[in-house]
């Protein structure tokens, strides 16, 4: 059984088919990369996971059990974090305020110990570079440190699939491959992984798997060299890139 | 409710010792000021509590309950009801008072406090105003006559020592309520609710049911104090009661003190309320105008309040030293 499956799922905004009749599955330890170029829909479909959004079609399955109708804390529960394309920090806190809020509220928190909450903070903290910046307030942050503190607080939250939005959008080469090391070290921790990503050279090498979407469609599916070598992938996306020249990183 | 959790800061040692500290004075003052100033100063913790009690939705969950006074006013006719008509003791009347302000808050929260910003403000001055019509309404509460309460029994200086030590144990319990809040789950989940309610959600923190959790526990607190209100006053109107300004005023309290930390609108209370009391209760026409100068002037230069003037304070102070050091 896959560990998330999207049957046949659409949404439209007034007259936007933003998502438009779109199925694919995730299995347990994969890292699966979704790309396509802007507006094709990708953070729509993360939006529809997290439950931020509803389904117009369609159903979203996580562990064999229906989302529809829950609400997204009751999602994230059940074990699905994510993070925001546009940086989402709680601003008024410090960085380990932000992520103990990843640990205080995943689904086993209220059994947990004050100290082994710390303990899980500490690590995460350490986990994703963060160490330094514990006790600063987040508006002290880099663009980076912020793409990182992002993770660190959806990983505080044992998740068993993350969804990220773009993480490495903004950053230079060093920490993009800082970043692209620090995916492979949560996936290799039993995470499974979908990533949304514009970085071609990222995603197509940490992805097992790539779902390439366009206006709203899925067009096509496989590992990254069959669909790189996809005419329509290339056509719709990875064309238009080369012809523009060298990849520019696209930033919302 | 949740087991707490240590904050990052620090809290020091002095800052206690001066609570502590304070505490003490307001407890033994009623031996050397008598009468007038006792009436005071009870007021004074009856909009201490109050704005810490407001402080939870506007300081930390970031609503602005505007209407808020409506609980003041539900607690407050709640117990002249119960003394009045059915004869009830004050002491259960106003524990039925506290948790009827709650319960109407913890029902009328789910829908209102969907909203978003302005709108919320502008549903909490409906609610005290559709209340307000109700009251004045309804045979059972007097209607616009008023209603009386049974007089508290003792002499004059019995019932003074009384409602001062009331309302001092009621500020007290606010501000215990709100550093036991603050440092549990509850008060983690209402600040990453202020600023990014989206994030909170998807992080497994039920937005609304928090957002309706500290309206109802603002309620309790704000019902208990009209209900003391009521019984010390012994006549009620729903125009006094139910009067915006209260609203107003201890809201301009928790913006004045500092929003969303412990002591702010409990210094606020202090400060607006003593100031009024010294410089401009003899000039009441201006009183508004001074509420309205001070509202723009912590917009404009106070937007951490009271409590973030002495943080910057302190802040300088520490850093001063290595400063010169350097030299
Ligand atoms: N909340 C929304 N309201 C209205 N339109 C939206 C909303 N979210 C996304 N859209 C529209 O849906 C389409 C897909 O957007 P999005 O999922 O953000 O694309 P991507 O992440 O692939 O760049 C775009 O046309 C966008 O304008
Ligand atoms: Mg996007």
């Amino acid at each position: 059984m896959a560990l998330l499956e999207v049957r046949n799922v659409s949404r439209s905004f007034g007259g936007v088919h933003a998502v438009n009749d779109v199925s694919f599955a995730i299995n347990e330890g994969e890292i699966v990369g979704l790309i396509g170029p802007n507006g094709a829909g990708k953070t729509t479909v993360m939006n529809l996971i997290s439950g931020l959004i509803t389904v117009d079609k369609g159903e979203i399955f996580f562990q064999g059990q229906p989302l529809s109708g829950l609400k997204p804390h009751t999602i994230a529960r059940k074990g699905i974090a994510r993070t925001f394309q546009i940086v989402k920090p709680f601003q008024g806190m410090t960085v380990r305020e932000n992520v103990m809020i990843g640990a205080l509220f995943r689904a086993d928190a209220a059994g947990l110990k004050r100290t082994h909450i710390n303990d899980i903070v500490r690590e995460t903290l350490a986990l994703l570079e963060l160490e330094a910046r514990a006790d600063s307030p987040v508006e002290e942050l880099n663009l980076a440190q912020r793409k990182h503190l992002e993770l660190a607080r959806a990983m505080a939250m044992q998740p068993r699939l993350l969804l990220l939005d773009e993480v490495m959008a903004g950053l230079n080469l060093k920490e993009i491959e800082k970043l692209m090391h620090l995916v492979r070290r949560l996936n290799e921790r039993g995470i499974t992984i979908l990533v949304i990503e514009h970085v071609m050279k990222a995603v197509m090498n940490l992805s097992h798997r790539v779902l390439v979407m366009y206006y709203g469609g899925l067009i096509a599916a496989g590992p990254p060299e069959e669909v790189s070598q996809d005419p329509r992938v290339i056509e719709a996306y990875l064309g238009k890139r080369r012809q523009k020249g060298p990849v520019k990183e696209v930033q919302q | 409710m949740d087991k707490t959790v240590t904050a990052a800061r620090k809290r020091s040692p002095a800052g206690l010792i001066i609570l502590v500290l304070a505490a003490i004075i307001l407890a033994l003052l009623p031996l050397v000021i008598q009468g007038y100033w006792i009436r005071v100063i009870t007021s004074l913790f009856m909009y201490a509590a109050m704005a810490e009690a407001l402080n939870l939705v506007v300081g930390y969950a970031g609503y602005a309950a505007f209407g808020n006074g409506v609980f003041f006013g539900i607690g407050a006719y709640m117990t002249a009801i119960l003394m009045t008509h059915y004869k009830w003791g004050f002491f259960p009347a106003s524990a039925i008072s506290g948790l009827t302000a709650m319960l109407i808050a913890f029902i009328l929260g789910w829908p209102v406090l969907r909203l978003r910003g302005h709108y919320f403000a502008i549903a909490t001055i409906g609610i005290n105003m559709a209340v307000m019509e109700i009251v004045t309404y309804v045979g059972i509460t007097g209607g616009g006559k008023g209603i009386s309460l049974p007089l508290y029994p003792g002499d004059i200086v019995k019932q003074g020592m009384f409602f001062y030590y009331s309302m001092f144990i009621l500020m007290l319990v606010s501000i215990a309520i709100t550093a036991w809040i603050v440092h549990g789950r509850l008060g983690y989940g209402l600040r990453a609710i202020k600023t990014q309610p989206d994030a909170a959600e998807v992080m497994g923190i039920d937005t609304t049911l928090y957002k309706v959790y500290a309206w109802s526990i603002s309620a309790l607190i704000t019902g208990i104090a009209g209900s003391l209100n009521a019984y010390w006053l012994t006549f009620l109107e729903p125009i006094y009661v139910f009067d915006i300004m209260i609203s107003v005023e201890v809201f301009v309290m928790v913006l004045l003190g500092g929003p969303g930390t412990i002591l702010g609108p409990i210094l606020g209370a202090f400060f607006l309320k003593l100031l009024s009391e010294l410089v401009w209760s003899q000039f009441t026409l201006i009183h508004m105008g001074v509420l309205g100068l001070i509202i723009v002037v912590i917009s404009l230069f106070l937007p951490a309040g009271l409590m973030g003037l002495l943080r910057q304070a302190g802040r300088w102070r520490r850093t001063a030293p290595q400063s010169l050091g350097n030299r």
